[in-house]
């Protein structure tokens, strides 16, 4: 039998080059940047378990994590509510596991890695908020939509989470890896008017 | 028309999916009554007024959601997740 290498590919490998792409006058108005070495489990809390899931959580990303629609955590491990009783945890970085977590929550809650089945990216520039609001029906204006708040939505029909990261804006987006290339088709159509730089 | 989902906020209807009565399907009739069965299984009243009916918010929190909508005018007086509405089973 040939022997079989399994290479790690990130969701949007063939699709986003880096580089200009769209309208080229000047500043590019959204810059795009794929995360793409992280690790991701999905946490259910077991009926009744919610606040001492909450708890373990809020002392692993080292700031209160609440059962809402709340994104915690400012360095590499961050933690977003995405319905009652569950949140996805996002550990950025080349080789990092969230295997302490995953052991910490045993018979507290049901965790799933979701690191291959996820798309990660950051979306930022002057023009980041406009090209995002031409698909994303939620109000994402800064005085409504602050850094610490998240949100479980759409864009073209395609399911997605979407968190301000800081005041820039920087939205970070997190959306299942099997619908990422139209994912990245609504994303470039909607911000080519604005000129796009991919990191 | 939007939808004030109790975790997402509001949201606009096309982020659910609806199924309707959410009353018609929680007394279940004797099986061996035909006509019962029929009446439960087909039959919906189509009312003028409060209507209490499910929503899933399909992209979004994933909960089945019990909505008070007046069908005349669209006004939404409530929501609840469905699944409190037996005994006060939690979320
Ligand atoms: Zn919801």
């Amino acid at each position: 039998m040939a022997d079989r290498k399994i290479a790690s590919r990130s969701a949007l490998a063939g699709l986003a080059k880096s580089g200009a792409l769209g309208v080229s006058k000047g500043v590019p108005g959204v810059r795009i940047r794929e995360i793409t070495d992280f690790a991701a489990i999905g946490i259910i809390a077991r009926r009744g378990r919610a606040a001492e899931v909450a708890a373990i959580l809020s002392r692993h990303v080292g700031s209160p994590v609440v059962d809402a629609a709340k994104r915690a955590g400012a360095g590499a491990v961050s933690i977003t509510g995405t319905a009652p009783g569950q949140w996805l945890a996002i550990s950025r970085g080349p080789g990092t596991s969230l295997d302490e977590l995953r052991t910490e929550l045993a018979g507290l809650a049901a965790v799933t890695d979701q690191g291959d089945g996820r798309l990660i990216i950051e979306v930022t520039g002057p023009r980041a908020r406009d090209a995002l609001a031409k698909g994303v029906a939620i109000d994402l204006d800064a005085g409504v939509f602050k850094v610490g708040d998240a949100a479980q939505t759409s864009a073209a029909h395609i399911g997605l989470q979407i968190a301000p990261i800081d005041e820039a804006p920087t939205f970070e987006i997190i959306s299942a890896r099997s619908t990422a290339a139209s994912f990245w088709s609504w994303l470039e159509s909607s911000a080519a008017e604005y000129g796009i730089d991919v990191a | 028309m939007r939808i004030r989902c109790p975790y997402c906020g509001e949201r606009s209807n096309d982020e659910f999916y609806v199924l309707g009565d959410a009353d018609a399907l929680t007394a279940r009739p004797s099986g061996e009554n035909a006509e019962a069965f029929h009446e439960y299984v087909y039959q919906r009243t189509n009312l003028a007024g409060l209507h209490r009916e499910l929503w899933y918010h399909s992209n979004g929190c994933r909960r089945w959601l019990v909505v008070t909508r007046d069908t005349r005018t669209h006004e939404i007086s409530d929501v609840t997740y469905a699944s409190k509405r037996g005994e006060g089973e939690a979320a």
